[in-house]
């Protein structure tokens, strides 16, 4: 195990949730990345996939998922709708920060 | 006849009137001597015409029921009169010459004898010849007694008396039903006296107007006659028939009973007997097989008792069964025709029947004391035939055995076997591979009485030959039956139907014995015990003998005695299976052959009930007998059937029985209640009689099924099993990390599920994975997380069907109840919380909703996630997310080629 700034919890809780993908989404997900969260993860929490489904999640179990379907489970067209915001979202930061620095 | 020359041309004018004025086409006409022969009759001895004409007046005021005779008619009347001679008991004769009131008053007490048309009989009779006397020869030729017919045609006899002994012979039987060779009998003695030849004038009619006289009805005056003839015959002294006969007047001092006993009845018939009924009554006894020595040796009157004592006891017998019961009645040497003091059956039966007794009881009791010995009270046949005479002194009624039955007769012919019938008992063992081992034919009694209870007892199905042969091996296989002396199977049999059993009781209660060993309720006494002193069973009570043989005791039967047939099925049974470790000669788990013969028969009995496929079969079976302790070489012999047995002494049946040992042995406990686990029980059986037949699982669940199946998964299956689940698009990486319990759970309760529709492949891996995914499954330690949970559910009294809906609405809602505290994974982690559930609270019925809400839920999540990522306004993070798990990566991939150059660098050093 390394040191990671990820919260071993959410590791945990993404996995499960990863698990129970089916075989055709799952194999999208490089293995070494699975490996990484398996190896990284807090084997001792006792993850309910229930609680996970209505929501209730560590705060970074949804920003890795949502990173896991942005690079790996989205389609092509997802995929664009998904950079075209996040470099809009990126661009809006630069002015915002350039407007102050102007200010 | 009377002289036409002596009479006055008026009264034979009376007379030729009288018979022209009848009508003769309704009858038949008279040729010319029969009208002389009636004239001469009607004007008989000192008849005048007016006497005629006063008869003929007195017939004329004679009203019956308002009704008075026509001329016709009274013209009738007085020709049958004539004919007949006589009226009541009066004769003809004098009848005319009394005046006119007497005549009136005769006639009117005799009403019944005024017959309004002539009887042509009695012209035949008159002319003793015709149709009538043809018939009357005719019938006695029928009943054999030409020597009666041969007398009358030879003018020795009377064809009145011919006649009127028909007449009394059928008025009697008209009550009486009597078979063809009694009425001969009867209708002999009615004319076997001397008095009854031609030129003594004794009419037997007389005899019979005197005793109607007397008041007497037809059937009553015919019943005493044929009384008289019978059974005083030769009585010196009193009122013998011949002097009753010579003498009719002695009939009113006489006591002649007017309704004589059956028995009494076959007694006299016996006494009566004719050369031809006494070689019919042999022809007979041969035709039944009675052997020719008795025949010969025996006086015919016991012969032919014993007969009507046989036939006329309500048993029906076959021949050979009657052969048997005749041999034991007719043995005592004092039954024979020259024994020094000859006794005759009949009396003995007169005497018993004097007493009270019936005719079966007579029979009934003579036939019980031939075949058994002696009675009640012991005395034996040959002191009972002495002492017949006063056995009213020193018998009474209750010390008689009465009630012969099948165990009887069964008795009767295992002590007469013929040569023919010892060949075929001991043809018929060595057929079924039992070796008798005697050369003392008296032993083989034993073999046909036991072959015998188990060919009549009513098993209640058709048992199969090995069944058979198997509780025939188990009543024969006693050193008592075959090497000790005297000690006799039907002895058992005959003090068991003596403490009041009936035959099939007797037959179940000794089965029973043989097989189980001891009565079920009492077991003071082995089977050997009994056997070699039946006296036990006078300690034992009546109601502690258990008569009803079940099935458990015909599967006892067949485990007890595994013969080399037996092994043959064994072996073929277990091989079918691959079940050969168990079998093989040479194997360290060869089991022992009456734990096989069972366990199969357990299966056979439970297969067809709960639908199990072969792999099922064999895996239950490989369940059952796995323990070392079944092992032929185990210095530990335990058997399944104990088991079973104390099961069953708790009152379960043998269905329950069989799945409560199929509980035992693969769940290891049939109740809740500790203590009680295989392990625990197996030293001591016994310990199973503690429990309440209510706490047992009396049901095999398919969770057990499945449980066993997989205990048994081989390499093979188990790798089937995973691809299966793979190729049907559940993720492989949670196949991998799943116990193969879990994993064959969840296919099984998707299988067994009903939906109502076909599911896809897609539908059934989602499912599965929703069954599968909780994270309290992922070690694999938790191998039976799901089968225990399922079980749980099941004894909640969830049927299987019940059990799998629940478990899918708890895999895929998390939840299957409306109470909170219970979701998948927490009731995963403690099973035990199920039991404070109400099992009708539990859902049980998946809907489409369900199915829907079961595909993509995964992807569902991690949609919202996205989703949630971008409502909050933070997709940008992705691309930092996405390098701290690159970062994630590269770390652990320089671990890993840290590790790899590690390993290389050892290589180089080796």
């Amino acid at each position: 195990m390394v040191s990671t700034k990820l919260d071993r919890k959410a590791l945990a809780e993404v996995y499960y949730v990863i698990l129970s993908l089916n075989n055709e989404e799952f194999s999208k997900i490089p293995k070494n990345l699975i490996e990484a969260i398996k190896k990284n993860m807090d084997n001792e929490y006792e993850v309910n996939i229930y609680e996970i489904e209505k929501g209730n999640m560590q705060a970074d179990t949804e920003k890795i998922l949502a990173t896991i379907y942005a690079y790996y489970l989205s389609s092509r067209e997802e995929k664009k709708v998904i950079w075209d915001l996040i470099e809009f979202k990126k661009s809006k930061n630069t002015k915002a920060i350039n407007f102050k620095k102007k200010k | 006849m009377e002289s036409k020359k002596n009479k006055s041309l008026k009264t034979i004018k009376w007379a030729e009137d009288i018979i022209s004025g009848f009508d003769w086409s309704k009858t038949r006409e008279l040729s010319e001597a029969e009208k002389n022969e009636l004239a001469s009759k009607i004007y008989a001895s000192s008849i005048n015409a007016s006497q005629l004409r006063n008869l003929y007046y007195q017939l004329s005021k004679i009203k019956l029921g308002n009704i008075s005779f026509s001329e016709e008619e009274i013209f009738a009347i007085i020709m049958n009169i004539a004919m007949r001679e006589k009226i009541g008991n009066c004769s003809y004769v004098k009848l005319l010459q009394k005046d006119g009131r007497e005549i009136y008053d005769i006639l009117m007490s005799n009403s019944d004898e005024l017959e309004r048309k002539v009887n042509p009989e009695l012209i035949d009779i008159m002319m003793d010849s015709g149709k009538t006397v043809e018939e009357l020869k005719e019938y006695y030729m029928d009943l054999g007694l030409e020597k009666i017919v041969k007398e009358y045609e030879d003018g020795k006899r009377d064809i009145k008396n011919l006649y009127m002994a028909k007449q009394v012979l059928e008025t009697y039987s008209s009550k009486r039903k009597l078979k063809k060779d009694e009425k001969s009998i009867v209708l002999y003695s009615l004319l076997n006296n001397a008095l009854l030849y031609k030129g003594k004038s004794v009419l037997i009619e007389n005899l019979y107007r005197y005793i109607k006289e007397m008041g007497y009805s037809s059937y009553e005056c015919s019943s005493m006659i044929i009384n008289l003839a019978l059974t005083s015959k030769d009585k010196k002294e009193g009122y013998s028939y011949s002097r009753i006969l010579s003498c009719n007047k002695k009939m009113e001092e006489a006591f002649v009973p007017i309704r004589i006993s059956e028995v009494l009845f076959q007694k006299a018939l016996s006494e009566n007997l004719t050369e031809m009924h006494e070689e019919k009554t042999k022809q007979e006894l041969r035709q039944i097989g009675v052997s020719e020595e008795i025949i010969e040796k025996k006086d015919i009157k016991n012969l032919y008792m014993a007969m009507q004592i046989v036939d006329g006891y309500n048993l029906r017998l076959r021949n050979d069964e009657k052969k048997a019961v005749l041999t034991e009645i007719l043995k005592p040497a004092l039954l024979n025709k020259k024994a020094t003091n000859k006794l005759f059956l009949g009396r003995l039966c007169t005497e018993l029947n004097s007493m009270g007794l019936s005719k079966q009881k007579v029979y009934g009791g003579i036939m019980s004391l031939a075949i058994n010995g002696s009675w009640k009270n012991g005395l034996n046949y040959t002191k009972v035939l002495q002492m017949y005479y006063s056995i009213h002194e020193s018998v009474k009624a209750e010390d008689i055995n009465y009630d012969v039955s099948e165990v009887d007769v069964i008795k009767a012919i295992s002590k007469n076997l013929e040569d023919e019938q010892i060949q075929q008992v001991k043809d018929y063992y060595e057929s079924i591979g039992i070796d008798i081992q005697t050369k003392d034919n008296k032993k083989i009694e034993n073999f046909f009485v036991a072959k015998q209870i188990v060919e009549k007892y009513d098993f209640g199905r058709t048992l199969s030959d090995i069944e058979k042969n198997s509780i025939l091996e188990c009543i024969v296989k006693n050193k008592n039956l075959s090497e000790r002396n005297a000690i006799y199977l039907i002895t058992t049999c005959s003090k068991l139907k003596s403490m009041g059993l009936k035959d099939q009781e007797v037959y179940g209660a000794i089965i029973n014995l043989a097989v189980n060993g001891h009565f079920k309720n009492d077991n003071r006494y082995y089977y050997s015990d009994i056997l070699s002193g039946v006296s036990s069973l006078d300690k034992v009570d009546k109601d502690d003998i258990d008569t009803n043989v079940e099935e458990t005791t015909i599967v006892r039967a067949m485990i007890s005695n595994i013969n080399e047939n037996k092994k043959g099925i064994i072996n073929e049974y277990y091989s079918n299976l691959g079940l050969e470790r168990f079998i093989a000669e040479d194997s360290d788990e060869k089991k022992e052959n009456s734990n096989l013969y069972f366990a199969m028969f357990v299966m056979e009995k439970i297969k067809s009930q709960y639908e199990l496929n072969e792999n099922e079969q064999k895996t239950i079976l490989y369940e059952m007998l796995k323990r070392k302790e079944f092992n032929e070489e185990s210095s530990y012999h335990y058997n399944l059937s104990t088991i079973c047995d104390k099961f069953e002494r708790i009152g379960l049946t043998q269905e329950e029985a069989y799945s409560a040992m199929v509980n035992l042995t693969v769940n290891g406990s049939v109740t809740e209640r500790k203590g009680f686990e295989f392990q625990k029980v197996k030293k001591s059986t016994s310990k199973l009689l503690e429990l309440d037949k209510d706490e047992i699982q009396k049901n095999v669940s398919s969770f057990t099924i499945n449980r066993a199946v997989i205990r048994n998964l081989d390499k093979e299956s188990k790798g089937k099993l995973i691809e299966e689940l793979k190729e049907m698009g559940v993720n492989g990486e949670l196949v991998e990390q799943r116990h193969i319990g879990n994993l064959y759970f969840a296919k099984k309760i998707v299988d067994t599920y009903s939906f109502g529709r076909e599911l896809s492949d897609e539908e059934k891996s989602s499912i599965i994975t929703c069954i599968l995914g909780s994270g309290q499954l992922k070690s694999k330690s938790n191998a039976s997380g799901i089968e225990r949970l399922c079980n749980e559910l099941y004894n909640l009294g969830l049927s299987d069907k019940e059990v799998c809906g629940a478990m899918i609405k708890w895999g895929i809602n998390g939840s299957a109840t409306e109470q909170s505290g219970y979701d998948y994974s927490r009731i995963l982690v403690s099973v035990g919380k199920v039991r404070e559930l109400d099992a009708e609270g539990i859902y049980t019925h998946v809907n489409e909703s369900d199915i829907k809400n079961s595909l993509r839920k995964s992807e569902r999540v991690i949609k919202r996630c996205m989703k949630g990522v971008k409502d909050k306004g933070i997709i940008e993070k992705i691309e930092e997310t996405k390098m701290e798990l690159d970062s994630l990566i590269e770390k652990e991939n320089q671990k890993d080629n840290k590790q790899v150059f590690t390993n290389d660098d050892m290589d180089d050093i080796m």
